[in-house]
């Protein structure tokens, strides 16, 4: 089956996820593993960067409603960066933008939580 | 009256000896002899003889002792003669004639010569049958034939000597010659016969010990038999039980001294030879467990505890791959505290790791002290001094875990140990990756009977009906991937009596997306029977679902409507891939996808307030196609996705076809499209068709439409 990796690095404190591949029901275990490592170290500010994102099975975008709620209970988002169009169509057709939010390079997803660290104190 | 006639033997006997005594008593006070009575003592010793051979065969059972028995029991056999005889000399004081035979010259002569006389034969007699036993231990088809004819020939040379009435001398003047001849064959017979002792070979290294050196005294002790016992009471009891006595004893000796060389000889390979068997012994009942025993856990058990058996040392180990195949655990031991099994130092060891763990080979490290490199092994067991460790490898060339042997004495393995446990590990492996190989497919089973019964239930789910509706053709095509999905569609009839429609995907596969297909199917008809709008049918549906649902589940569905009196269709999307809708008039492929958030996502709130509904007419000759994602994403051997160019072209190709010939050209072009490879989602797909509505069919549905305003009046 195709492959599907990603890769965990810190920018800003903030946690980016670079998805790369297929991430599709096949997929999906191996990807849960590695966000709930993440939020068991407790960082709950994460930055999922698509770029190199070719497919998203349903089982995958589950493995992101399946940690949402969590995460934000804790204060945290997971934000979308980069998404290939053929991608963002699948994220589109289910709703995801009305729950999620996207934006076109990593420096914007990650200055947006800056952002919001910035509201938050002032 | 059988079981006297069982028992008779024991009047039997006795009578005769009591007879002979008379007669013998007779003729040492009257100093005369009367042929008659010479000849009928003589029958009656016959008779002894006989009796003595009878009496063995039925009370003295060999075969069925064990070697160890047998030999026991001629050790004891002897000794009773041995020590009668010392009674004897000590109480009686027995004189004989110089003459052969030797003639009674007092009472105690003949008391003693008759005592000897009936013990001397059931001995001789039942080491006889021992001696066969033994010999029969590996029978080849002369071996019976051999042992007859020393019988017979031990026969003719007793009659020979008796009657010639002398002792043999081994010359071959006169009469001597026909004893002698006779003599010599019982010989070869006898040496011929004596060879057949295969059972030494196959004696345990201890026992060989043991019998050579017991052999020994048994030797020396059936050496002085006929000298001290039996030689001069016995020939003047009776010449014929003598001589067959000597024949026999005879014989006892030579196979005893053979047996005794072959013991000698035997002595030095035992070692090797012991454990040859043992490790042949080992394999063999490796192996017949390895058709039985299919519990993982039982044979690595049995693996570690047989390696310590045939290699005698003091503690063994096996190492396993753990399943994340993530390193080597100690999953069994003997002969290790926990602590050492839990904090083994082998994986760590630069030496192991170069030869055991990557290049998969075995190691022997005959001395662990001898250098500095194996401190770390030392300190983790301190009495260890030897160790062999030897690589499990599987069918696929993979290492599956070690076997250790370690010994506290120094040297303690060779080379052949090295092989033997290498032979061992290799059986071991095979048995092992059997045991794990049948683990799983059970495991699979398991799993397969449980998506077969959640693929029924889904089925069952399904309609069995396309709904008729003048003027609307419907088809629906479901392809089942083999895995179960979550694809669901229905068709039901809102409270105003529009015909309503639902097709849905739940997201993941297995049991679980089943389940949630069933909930869905309830939930959608429960609301719709009191709900007419599909926007308000799918946001109280989220409500409901929201709750019972894992968070990574979702379901995407398009809720639709359909007014057949004006050819409306209104639907909503719950995150579903969109509605195609083919326009006849201008040749028009519209994709409607309003917004809409997917069934279980978010509580309620936004999605209603994301949700929009999609209103479209559909003229005479229009199609409209739902479909669920796998559909889309289908994909072919050279990984080739359907996609939408693909979709796209579907309903312009099929425009002007009925819906069931739109439906048959859409799977051909599916089939041809896949090729061979398998279906790796479910693939759902309902096509609806606006045809031209006759006169009469327009009348019916005019006064259905008015049926169902009366009827929404009256349920408000």
């Amino acid at each position: 089956m195709a492959k599907f990796e990603v890769q965990t690095t810190e920018e800003q404190g903030i946690v980016v996820l670079a998805l790369q591949g297929y991430l599709d029901a096949h997929t999906a275990p191996e990807f849960e593993k590695t966000l709930q490592k993440v939020i068991n170290q407790n960082q709950y500010r994460i930055v999922a960067d698509l770029q190199q994102l070719r497919y998203i099975s349903s089982a995958g975008l589950g493995v992101f409603m399946g940690f949402i709620e969590e995460i934000r209970e804790k204060g945290g988002d997971i934000r979308f960066c980069s998404t290939e169009p053929k991608v963002y169509k699948i994220f589109e057709l289910l709703g995801f933008p009305a729950l999620f939010r996207f934006f076109p390079d990593r420096q914007g997803a990650l200055a947006s939580f800056q952002q919001d660290a910035s509201n938050q104190e002032s | 009256m059988k079981r006297l006639s069982q028992h008779i033997i024991f009047v039997f006997l006795p009578l005769i000896v009591f007879v002979v005594f008379f007669i013998d008593l007779v003729f040492l006070y009257s100093q005369i002899t009367i042929t008659t009575l010479r000849i009928f003592r003589e029958i009656l010793l016959v008779g002894l003889l006989a009796g003595s051979w009878f009496f063995v065969q039925r009370y003295f059972r060999v075969e069925k002792l064990t070697i160890p028995q047998k030999l026991g029991r001629l050790t004891a056999l002897l000794t009773l003669n041995y020590l009668v005889v010392l009674f004897l000399d000590g109480l009686l004081d027995p004189a004989y004639s110089d003459s052969f035979p030797p003639e009674y010259q007092n009472v105690a002569a003949v008391l003693f010569a008759t005592i000897i006389g009936v013990l001397a034969p059931p001995t001789l007699i039942a080491s006889l049958k021992i001696l066969q036993e033994l010999i029969f231990y590996r029978q080849k088809s002369t071996t019976r034939r051999y042992f007859q004819l020393f019988l017979l020939f031990t026969g003719l040379t007793s009659l020979s000597l008796y009657f010639t009435q002398q002792p043999l001398h081994l010359s071959f003047s006169g009469t001597s010659a026909q004893n002698t001849i006779l003599f010599l064959i019982t010989l070869f017979f006898m040496v011929q016969l004596s060879f057949h002792n295969d059972w030494i070979v196959y004696l345990p290294r201890k026992i060989k010990w043991l019998y050579f050196a017991i052999g020994i005294v048994l030797l020396s002790e059936i050496y002085s038999l006929f000298d001290v016992v039996y030689r001069t009471h016995l020939t003047a009891y009776s010449l014929f039980i003598a001589s067959v006595s000597f024949m026999l004893y005879l014989f006892l000796l030579i196979y005893a001294t053979v047996a005794i060389l072959k013991l000698f000889i035997y002595l030095p390979t035992a070692k090797a030879f012991d454990r040859k068997i043992r490790e042949v012994n080992s394999l063999n009942r490796l192996a017949r467990t390895l058709n039985t025993e299919l519990e993982p856990e039982k044979l690595i058990r049995m693996i570690t505890r047989l390696s310590r058996e045939v290699l005698e040392c003091d503690s063994t180990w096996l190492e396993m791959r753990q399943e994340d195949g993530q390193g080597f655990k100690i999953v069994h031991w003997e002969n290790l505290s926990e602590a050492q099994a839990a904090n083994s130092p082998f994986q760590r060891h630069p030496v192991l790791v170069r030869h055991l763990y990557h290049q998969k080979q075995p190691v022997l490290i005959p001395d662990l002290h001898k250098h500095k490199d194996y401190a770390p092994l030392v300190a983790w067991k301190k009495e260890a001094r030897s160790l062999l460790a030897v690589p499990l490898i599987s069918n696929r060339d993979q290492l599956m875990g070690v076997l250790y042997a370690l010994s506290h004495t120094a040297y303690a393995f060779d080379n052949e140990d090295l092989s033997l446990l290498e032979g061992f590990a290799h059986q071991a492996a095979i048995a092992l990756e059997n045991a794990q190989l049948v683990e799983k497919s059970i495991f699979r089973e398991r799993i397969e009977q449980e998506l077969k019964v959640a693929r029924e239930v889904q089925l069952k789910l399904l309609p069995q009906q396309l709904p008729g509706l003048p003027g609307l053709e419907i088809a629906a095509l479901s392809l089942a991937a083999y895995e179960v999905g979550g694809d669901y569609y229905d068709f039901f009839t809102y409270p105003d009596g529009a015909l309503g429609l639902v097709i849905g995907d739940v997201s993941g596969k297995g049991t679980s997306a089943a389940f949630y297909v069933a909930e869905f199917k309830g939930v959608i008809q429960t609301l719709a029977r009191v709900e007419n709008d599909p926007c308000q049918l799918a946001c109280q549906a989220n409500r409901i679902m929201y709750p019972n649902m894992e968070r990574k589940a979702f379901i995407s569905a398009i809720v639709g409507r359909y007014e057949a009196e004006n050819g409306k269709f209104s639907f909503v999307r719950a995150g579903h891939t969109p509605v195609l809708h083919w326009r006849a008039a201008d040749h028009h492929l519209a994709v409607l996808q309003p917004p809409g958030l997917g069934i279980g996502l978010e509580a309620g709130p936004l999605f209603e307030k994301y949700i929009a509904r999609c209103t479209v007419r559909l003229a005479p000759g229009d199609l409209l196609l739902l479909y669920t994602d796998g559909l889309t994403e289908l994909r072919n051997q050279n990984e080739e996705e359907f996609g939408d160019q693909r979709l796209q072209e579907i309903l312009p190709a099929v425009s002007g076809k009925s819906v069931e010939e739109a439906k048959e050209t859409i799977f051909d072009q599916i089939t041809e499209f896949l090729q061979r490879r398998a279906l790796l989602d479910d693939l759902t797909l309902i096509l609806i068709q606006k045809t031209e509505v006759s006169q009469s069919q327009e009348e019916g549905l005019l006064s259905a439409a008015v049926q169902m305003q009366n009827k929404a009046r009256d349920n408000p």
